[in-house]
């Protein structure tokens, strides 16, 4: 009986624990400027795999290298792009047990979901490390909820890219200097890779998805991105709410002739398997963010050489935007998440880590000589243009409301499936026109 | 005293928070507890792919009989005291010790076009039954598979005890009356089979149950909602990836429900037999 209501009290002393010290200073600048302090601080991540991974590990390194005496715990969630956060850290957040020090988020709508009732303030540590003015306007603006900043930047993606297998296009003597600006040219240039591919004899398709094996975003991203080039007045309606079923059929019609160049079983890969056709062969163009470079780049290809990118149709000046960052739960180790999301804001860890991982640094004092391809470079140079114009990527819950995005995917697959225009339009219309939009974006 | 009190909080003491929540206005990572009545309870009842979810979880109930009756064929087989009977049990029994995401993985890589089920009918001049196995009107057919080559194993082994448990002198007994092997099966071992069955029914359907969210969840996913839903997958993205959690807690009581409904039954008839 006695050793039972031990076992319980020591259960119960596990589950509740809370790491780190009890907050003893509010100040910021005492906390972060304390390079001696000691402890370990757990941050949640959903980088697992390849450069993901290793640029993870550069974030960890450098910040044990800042504060000698910390520790970083890593708390890998796998999986989703991120869609895999939620479902393990709101037990945590509820329950306000086991709250990492920090955890990785998007900001937009899904820091929103979680908002001043869980998350620190971190207006501070933003103004302590001069974040508004180093980063992009829209960048700022996302990640500031009712006035606050809750969440700190450590790297941007671009999602408006189309990646092309430059050996195979070279091989059907098909010229890229010029890439297709429109997506009337996109399709012709479809038809003609499939032409050249059947006069050869060749099995090739000229694009792909890569929604299948639990990436079923990779086709909301495809729709997305044949939205913003097609038009930025009905993205922007998209994302506040407003759009309507006429205004989405001529997207869906653009993405129907898409799907007419995709193999049959495009649902037997997820986007990393779509970039492996690309890389085998199979495939010559895919529509995709630029976190797929590191898929090529990983196993041996050099950009310009055996692949290359292009702007997707309608897109030159645009910027399809992927926010990384993280946040720090008020429940948890306060005092060692601060340390965690200042470590990464520095011009060294910036330089060191978005390299590795194949993000673009969304701070504007990082020199473009640290990135080692063009593609990046030209990314950076874009995110500082002040021509460039920014949209919010809402296939990764930036942009729109978290319980509108998880029926829109079904809706996207259901479309994929059946490839009826004008039920999806309606259906999806009337999705997007249901939810309740607390973030006014002005993106034209 | 442990043990109680630990079944008492985690299992007895969440599922009646999760009763009490699904009555609740809790939609949101931000919890909240006004009382709204039966409204979330007729909000899932009137929504279509929570119907469709239900007929599709009952359509995966269909692997229950069919991993019996697989178990029972090896159990069978492998009563005929044939030789290498362990090499045979440790190989129908090795599916089981998978994980159902490896077993999703794996089937997911042989149901592809042109993947090893397709390659093997068509070498074998099957071709004509060549498909695709993972297409949205085929999914819950197909997942049936992998269930039956992952359970069968088990139940076999359950009943192979069963069978084995049945005195030699009974069967010599129906040798000597004439009996040929089906009918000393049918008549004289089959009957003592019915208490392993029944366990054994209620053990595979507790395994299909989680079948039904992992194997379809690892196999299924970027398909139309309405042909792989099945409750428990509703459940995770209702209350986890939407966080409508009053609405996905009334999914979770009405899948407890169901479970009572036919564990009880069970827990009930196996008391009242050992009494």
């Amino acid at each position: 009986m006695v050793i039972g209501i031990l076992v319980i009290a020591g259960l119960v002393l596990v589950v509740t624990r809370r790491e780190g010290p009890a907050e003893v200073t509010e100040n910021v600048q005492e906390i972060v400027e304390n390079y001696q302090a000691s402890g370990n601080v757990s941050v949640a991540h959903w980088w697992t795999i390849d450069v993901e991974e290793q640029g993870f590990r550069v974030l960890k390194n450098k910040m044990e290298q800042l504060y000698p005496n910390m520790t970083l715990t890593p708390v890998p969630v796998p999986g989703g792009a991120g869609g895999n956060m939620p479902p393990r850290i709101l037990p945590s957040l509820v329950a306000g047990t086991n709250i990492p020090g920090s955890f990785q988020s998007h900001p937009g709508y899904e820091t929103a979901r979680y908002g001043g009732y869980y998350l620190r303030n971190l207006n501070d540590l933003w103004e302590y490390a001069n974040i508004a003015e180093r980063v992009p306007a829209i960048v700022e603006k996302m990640c500031k909820l009712d006035g606050n900043y809750y969440l700190v930047p450590v790297g941007v993606h671009r999602t408006n890219v189309v990646f092309y297998n430059k050996q195979l296009l070279q091989q059907l003597g098909i010229d890229m200097t010029n890439p297709p600006r429109t997506w009337e040219e996109f399709f012709n240039l479809c038809d003609l890779i499939k032409q050249r591919a059947q006069e050869r004899g060749l099995n090739i398709y000229p694009l792909e998805v890569g929604d299948g094996m639990g990436t079923d975003w990779a086709a909301t991203q495809i729709f997305e991105t044949i939205m913003a080039g097609y038009s930025l007045q009905t993205y922007e309606k998209f994302i506040n709410g407003t759009v309507t079923a006429g205004e989405l059929e001529p997207i869906l019609q653009l993405f129907k002739r898409y799907l007419s160049y995709v193999p049959d079983d495009h649902r037997a890969r997820n986007w990393a398997e779509a970039c492996g056709q690309l890389f085998n062969g199979r495939v010559a163009m895919y529509v995709h963010g630029d976190w797929a470079n590191a898929y090529f780049e990983q196993r041996g290809w050099t950009l310009g050489v055996q692949y290359d990118i292009f702007l997707a149709p309608g897109t030159e000046n645009l910027f399809g935007l992927v926010v990384d960052g993280f946040v720090v739960p008020k429940k948890g180790n306060v005092i060692g998440g601060l340390r965690w999301v200042y470590s990464y804001t520095t011009l060294e860890v910036q330089s060191s880590f978005n390299p590795v991982k194949g993000s673009v640094s969304p701070y504007r004092d990082v020199p473009d000589n640290i990135y080692t391809n063009s593609y990046a470079r030209n990314a950076a140079s874009a995110l500082r243009n002040p021509q460039t114009k920014f949209y919010p990527s809402f296939t990764h819950g930036i942009a729109i409301p978290n319980e509108i995005l998880y029926d829109l995917h079904p809706k996207i697959s259901e479309f994929v499936e059946f490839q009826n225009v004008s039920a999806s339009a309606s259906t999806i219309a009337s999705l997007i026109r249901s939810g309740t939009y607390t973030i006014s974006w002005d993106i034209v | 005293m442990v043990l109680f009190v630990l079944a008492a909080y985690f299992v007895y003491g969440m599922v009646t928070w999760n009763v009490v929540i699904s009555f609740t206005d809790w939609k949101g990572a931000i919890p909240s507890y006004n009382f709204v009545g039966l409204s979330n309870y007729s909000a899932v009842i009137k929504s279509d792919l929570f119907g469709r979810s239900l007929l599709n979880t009952f359509i995966l109930f269909s692997a229950i009989p069919l991993c019996l009756a697989a178990g029972l064929f090896l159990a069978f087989l492998l009563n005929q005291r044939v030789k290498g009977i362990k090499i045979f049990t440790i190989i129908f029994l090795l599916p089981f010790a998978f994980s159902l995401v490896v077993t999703g993985v794996i089937w997911s890589w042989m149901f592809q076009p042109d993947g090893a089920i397709n390659s093997l009918l068509r070498s074998i001049r099957l071709g004509f039954f060549a498909r695709d196995w993972i297409s949205s009107s085929a999914i819950l057919a197909s997942v049936l598979i992998p269930i039956i080559w992952q359970f069968s194993g088990y139940s076999a082994l359950v009943l192979l005890a069963g069978l084995k448990s049945v005195p030699r002198k009974e069967i010599e007994k129906a040798r000597k009356k004439g009996m040929n092997w089906w009918q000393i099966f049918w008549k004289v071992e089959f009957p003592r089979l019915r208490i392993p069955l029944l366990s054994c029914a209620v053990v595979i359907f507790v395994f299909v149950l989680k079948a039904s969210f992992d194997l379809l969840w690892t196999m299924a996913r970027g398909y139309p909602p309405g042909s792989y839903y099945t409750l428990p997958i509703l459940v995770y993205v209702e209350a986890y990836q939407k966080m409508n959690v009053a609405y996905g807690a009334v999914i979770g009581n009405i899948l407890v429900g169901i479970v009572l409904a036919i564990v009880l039954p069970y827990v009930w008839f196996s008391y009242r037999g050992h009494r």
